[in-house]
């Protein structure tokens, strides 16, 4: 086989979701034993994309063609039977099962309806050692680290004899360490002649591993690239969009803060002041959600919280809210609402816990008001929270917390999965809050609204502040730049 | 608000409902009827009362019987519940088998309140006012029991008791009667007396047990046959048949089978179908306004390998 | 109200009253005013144990212990009787332990962090009914003072005392459930534990009480119970825990939580003791009412899922 042939070349692949374009185009390669770096923002189409390569979901348009021939895929046992093999972020392994068992999963070899135990222990042991690892092949799942679950995972595409394998951001759950011993396996794979596509946020990492990289920027391939002539400024300034990098919200100039609010010390150390808005950014799973619910009282962290410049305990949400506090989770539908419930029972659930006897004809009357300034469009109050829109959804959320009296505001993507409108909405009640005095602790993903909204943004990286940029030097390359891990 | 609409209709069905009862009292039919009200229907042993019982209904025109009877024997509530029922039906007579001998009486007494004659089966009350009892003298079956083991292990060695469950009256009876006859014997010794339920699996369990706690036990008295029948598979098991005395209660067509075949000594036999045939008999005399005895007793008879045949017809 | 949020609301109750018109058209003594006051106290001990198990079920748990904390509280109760405790002070004494007991299911799933409410209230379960038989050597204890019999077997007028029991019990449910914050707090539980968590809700402390109530009431029905048959007995309460479930099933609650009402429930228990009662009244054996009973349960549920998936899609036209 040439050093050089192409393995999986895709063609102008496109894709809708409900009328919405997420790929447009999109032209790939992956050559005969390349890692090949994938890359881009999130909601750019690397997922989507990947998908459609390993037989998840089908192209709308293009084609694709394995080693030189059109192939369509309609399922992911094709892709597997041709040689592709997904290792999903969120591992597809049976944990009450041994190792072993795994990697044969649904194809034990048998002879005459009897499964052949030895034969599968003995390939197993051969399959992890092959990948430079002593894992016992007899140890259930369940009991082996993350970094050995991956493993017994690319062991299991070996045993499917892959020739592509799929890794989806493979390194965000590991430590330093275990990053390392997973490049290793990677390169191995690739002596053996195996490609694998590499998705991932954190852009140091290609530079160790990869050999060519491709990025993505709304659903469209704006750069591939050999990694020995790129860099990770080029590589951001792709992915961001240069016309995007000189767009800086002259709106709502910052207020004028006051007092400090709340404040934490410890291995994470911050403060946020009355009438002000801090961003959190950072790379998915580097820590912000789990920042947020620990001053809110759930989970644990090392820190000492103050508000109002007085050390405090929160042992539990409710103490969190007796201290002012309120919390906007990242997944409004699971953590935020009770979905069954009424507008005004969700409105209401926050207070009035301190009396015994619930103040109807009262409650009803406030949280009227608030349905009219907050506009969120509903029947009434006692319709369920469950037929509204995410928007109205996410008002109703902050309802409860305004009708709550809060005044330090935990933002946690506040306007994931919204509609552009309810989005300047929620943007205007935002800053709405910090000019009449509270503080507003905003997490998001997408750097434009943390731009538009913060007076100064932490970046966070591994569950770390990696810097922090006041308004004015904040720019998306600056903040990618520290999300990735990359040199200040 | 809606809730409260529910209160005000729930109180509305309840007055519509309560009017159009006062209003509809049925009237009686002709025919005399008899309930007999049993603890359940689950085993042999009650459906041959069961059979006794419409034998004798099917023998007087003007009689109608119903049998009913709780799910299970521990369902004492729910036997108070259809006796009530009937209560309220004002039925010509009851005749009833009661699951819980104390629990049962307040409802006796509602029963004696409307002026429905009451005749106690199988296992007595201590109730004044039953019209008659009808059955056995548990009492009298244990002692002739415990009698006839005294002399198969001659009159020395260790014996055990496989009992029923705690509080019923014929099993307190039984083991009081067994008692009475070893007392006097200082060479015998009762070493165990392990209660199974009257279930045959766990008099099973309760017979293995007995035999790692006790090996040199001579006899085993089962206070119903479905727990020596349990033992008896466990002495099979042991290799053990016919080394130990295993002796039952009731004589159900198993155990006599058993003691033909050698696998069991003797058993105290009943007679169900007289019980329920001479119980339906007086609740219909008393329905009648006739005179009834105050007591029955239907008798018991030692069952061994000598007379089974003529048991076992 | 929307014809459909009629039928929602009213569902089970027309269910009640047309198994009633059946029920007095098969059978001359149903529809007697003796009848329906027999009925009635015969499902007080059902109804009881139902109101605790509706809180339990709204917060999207179960309670299987209950028919055993019945029978562990009866025979607790006429061992304080005999041993001259003053029925007032016995009947106190009585909801304390099956509060006590119930808490001590709470404390078992939100302290041992037991994965579902199923395990400690089987334990329970258990444990209660063990100990009961343990106390009185499997005998009932009988012969109770007339005055602690009232509760079981007294009346008020032509009211019987266990109906004014349930009345005064599905009052305070009631007000609890649908007008105190820690009622409305219940609710939110069983909608969506995590919300109801992350909007202050002491959700242990919440569960602890709900398990409390649920022995306090099969407490209530044990003092009913032990009034009526003139006696403590442990084999009291068998197999009641299904009809209470069964109860606030038919009742209209969801097994997912967040959804129930004390109506619907009372609605319920008296839906199965008229059943009970009207098969009996046509001598039906016991084995063919359970047969009933079990396609009631099954017919109920399906009638709300039906009703359910109708209202979805008429609401998915509207959009």
């Amino acid at each position: 086989m040439k050093p050089s042939a192409q393995l999986l070349e895709l063609r102008g692949i496109s894709k809708w979701f409900s009328g919405v374009r997420v790929l447009e185009g999109v032209d790939f390669e992956v050559r005969a034993a390349e890692v090949h770096a994938l890359v881009g923002e999130n909601g750019a189409g690397k997922s989507t994309l990947m998908n459609v390569v390993s037989g998840i979901v089908a192209a709308d348009a293009g084609q694709m063609l394995w080693e030189g021939q059109p192939v369509r895929l309609r399922s992911p046992r094709e892709a597997q039977d041709l040689g592709i093999t997904f290792v999903h972020q969120e591992l597809a392994l049976a944990p009450q099962l041994s190792a072993a068992e795994n990697i044969f999963l649904g194809r034990h070899p048998a002879g005459g309806g009897w499964v052949r135990w030895r034969e599968i222990y003995d390939r197993a042991r051969e399959l992890l050692s092959g990948l430079g690892h002593t894992i016992d092949a007899r140890r259930l799942v369940a009991d082996l680290s993350l970094a050995e679950r991956q493993l017994v995972e690319i062991a299991r595409a070996l045993a499917f004899r892959a020739r592509l394998i799929i890794m989806d951001e493979p390194t965000a759950p590991l430590a330093e360490q275990d990053a390392e011993g997973l490049f290793r396996t990677i390169r191995n794979l690739r002596e053996r002649g195996v490609s694998v596509i590499f998705i991932s946020h954190r852009l140091k990492e290609i530079f160790q591993v990869a050999d060519r990289v491709t990025v993505l920027r709304d659903g469209k391939r704006v750069l591939t690239t050999e990694v020995a002539s790129a860099s990770v400024d080029g590589l951001v300034r792709a992915m961001v969009g240069t016309e995007l990098s000189a767009h800086v919200a002259p709106e709502a100039a910052a207020g004028v803060a006051g007092e400090e609010a709340i404040r934490v010390e410890g291995p994470v150390r911050f403060a946020v002041r009355r009438g002000e808005v801090v961003g959190f950014a950072g790379l998915a799973g580097a820590g912000r959600t789990e920042l947020l619910e620990w001053l809110f009282g759930v989970g644990k962290q090392a820190g000492q919280i103050f508000v109002n410049g007085r050390p405090v305990k929160v042992r539990r949400p409710l103490d969190a809210i007796r201290h002012g506090m309120a919390l906007v989770p990242d997944d409004r539908k699971a953590k935020g609402l009770v979905l069954g419930a009424t507008l005004h029972q969700n409105i209401a659930l926050a207070s009035g816990r301190r009396r015994w006897f619930i103040r109807a004809a009262r409650e009803r009357q406030a949280a009227g008001q608030l349905l009219a300034d907050l506009r969120i469009k509903a029947a009434g109050l006692d319709q369920r929270v469950l037929y509204l829109s995410g928007g109205n959804q996410q008002k109703a959320v902050l309802a409860k917390w305004l009708y709550a009296g809060a005044r330090v505001f935990l933002l946690d993507e506040p306007t994931r999965g919204i509609d552009v409108r309810s989005k300047a909405e929620i943007y205007d009640l935002v800053r709405g809050l910090a000019s009449r005095g509270a503080a507003v602790l905003l997490a998001s993903s997408e750097l434009d609204e943390l731009l538009r909204l913060a007076d100064r943004i932490v970046v966070m990286h591994r569950g770390r502040i990696a810097g922090e940029l006041v308004r004015a030097e904040a720019t998306e390359e600056r903040i990618m730049q520290l999300a990735t891990g990359g040199v200040q | 608000m809606g809730t409260r609409k529910h209160w005000w209709m729930a109180m509305a069905l309840g007055a519509a409902v309560l009017a159009a009862g006062a209003c509809s009292r049925g009237a009686k039919s002709r025919k005399l009827e008899i309930v007999l009200v049993t603890k359940a229907l689950d085993s042999e042993f009650w459906q041959r009362i069961k059979s006794g019982a419409e034998e004798a209904a099917r023998a007087d025109p003007g009689v109608s019987l119903a049998v009913l009877a709780p799910a299970q024997e521990i369902n004492i509530d729910q036997q108070v519940s259809i006796l009530e029922d009937q209560i309220l039906k004002r039925v010509s007579a009851l005749a009833v088998s009661p699951a819980g001998v104390a629990e049962i009486v307040p409802v006796l007494d509602k029963a004696r309140a409307a002026g429905i004659p009451v005749v106690i089966v199988d296992t007595d009350v201590r109730w004044p006012y039953q019209t008659s009892f009808v059955g056995i003298d548990n009492r009298l079956g244990g002692r002739i029991a415990g009698e006839y083991i005294l002399k198969a292990i001659g009159g020395k060695g260790k014996v055990a008791v496989i009992r029923g469950v705690l509080g019923v009256a014929t099993q307190e009876d039984r083991l009081t009667g067994f008692r009475e006859a070893i007392a006097n014997s200082p060479g015998v010794e009762l070493v165990a007396v392990q209660p199974a339920n009257s279930e045959r699996a766990l008099g099973m369990q309760v017979m293995e047990n007995m035999l790692t706690s006790h090996p040199d036990v001579k006899a085993v008295f089962g206070t119903n046959d479905q727990m020596a029948l349990g033992a008896k598979e466990a002495l099979e098991a042991h290799h053990l048949t016919g080394k130990i005395v295993l002796v039952g209660f009731d004589a159900t067509r198993e155990a006599l089978r058993a003691i033909q075949a050698g696998a069991m000594n003797a058993v105290m036999a009943q007679y169900p179908e007289r019980i329920g045939k001479r119980a339906i008999e007086e609740a219909i005399k008393a329905a009648r306004g006739l005179p009834v005895e105050k007591r029955i007793d239907i008798g018991t008879a030692l069952v061994t390998k000598d007379n089974v045949s003529q048991f076992l017809k | 109200m929307s014809p459909a949020a009629l039928l929602r609301r009213f569902g089970p109750l027309l269910g009640l009253l047309a198994l009633c018109a059946v029920l007095g058209t098969l059978s001359d003594h149903f529809l007697t005013f003796d009848n329906l006051i027999n009925v009635f106290r015969q499902s007080a001990v059902n109804a009881l144990l139902s109101l605790g198990q509706l809180v339990v079920i709204i917060t999207a748990g179960i309670d299987l212990s209950v028919g055993s904390i019945l029978g562990l509280s009866c025979v607790l109760v006429a061992l304080l009787l005999k041993a001259g405790v003053p029925p007032a002070l016995a009947v106190l004494a009585a909801l304390g332990i099956g509060g006590a007991l119930g808490s001590v299911n709470g404390l078992l799933l939100t302290k041992l962090h037991l994965p579902h409410p199923f395990i400690p209230t089987l334990g329970m379960m258990n444990v209660a009914r063990g100990l009961a038989l343990v106390i009185c050597g499997g005998f009932p204890i009988s012969e109770l003072p007339s005055s602690f019999r009232f509760w079981g077997a007294g009346s008020v007028g032509w009211i019987p005392a266990p109906v004014i029991v349930v009345v005064v019990f599905c009052v305070v449910f009631h007000v609890f459930l649908t007008r105190t914050t820690v009622g409305r707090d219940i609710y939110a539980i069983g909608g969506n534990p995590q919300a109801a968590l992350l909007s202050g809700v002491p959700v242990d402390a919440r569960l602890i009480l709900v398990y409390a109530l649920s022995g306090v009431t099969a407490a209530a029905g044990a003092i009913v119970l032990a009034g009526r048959m003139n006696s403590g007995f442990p084999l009291a309460g068998m197999g009641s825990e299904l009809d209470s479930i069964a109860a606030v099933i038919i009742g209209g609650a969801s097994f997912f939580g967040g959804v129930g009402t004390v109506g619907g429930t009372l609605v319920g228990a008296l839906i199965m003791g008229v059943l009970r009662n009207g098969l009996n009244l046509m001598n039906v054996s016991a084995y063919w009412q359970t047969v009933v009973i079990g396609v009631v349960i099954v017919a109920a549920v399906w009638v709300d899922v039906v009703r359910k998936r109708a209202a979805e899609k008429g609401r998915a036209a509207v959009n």
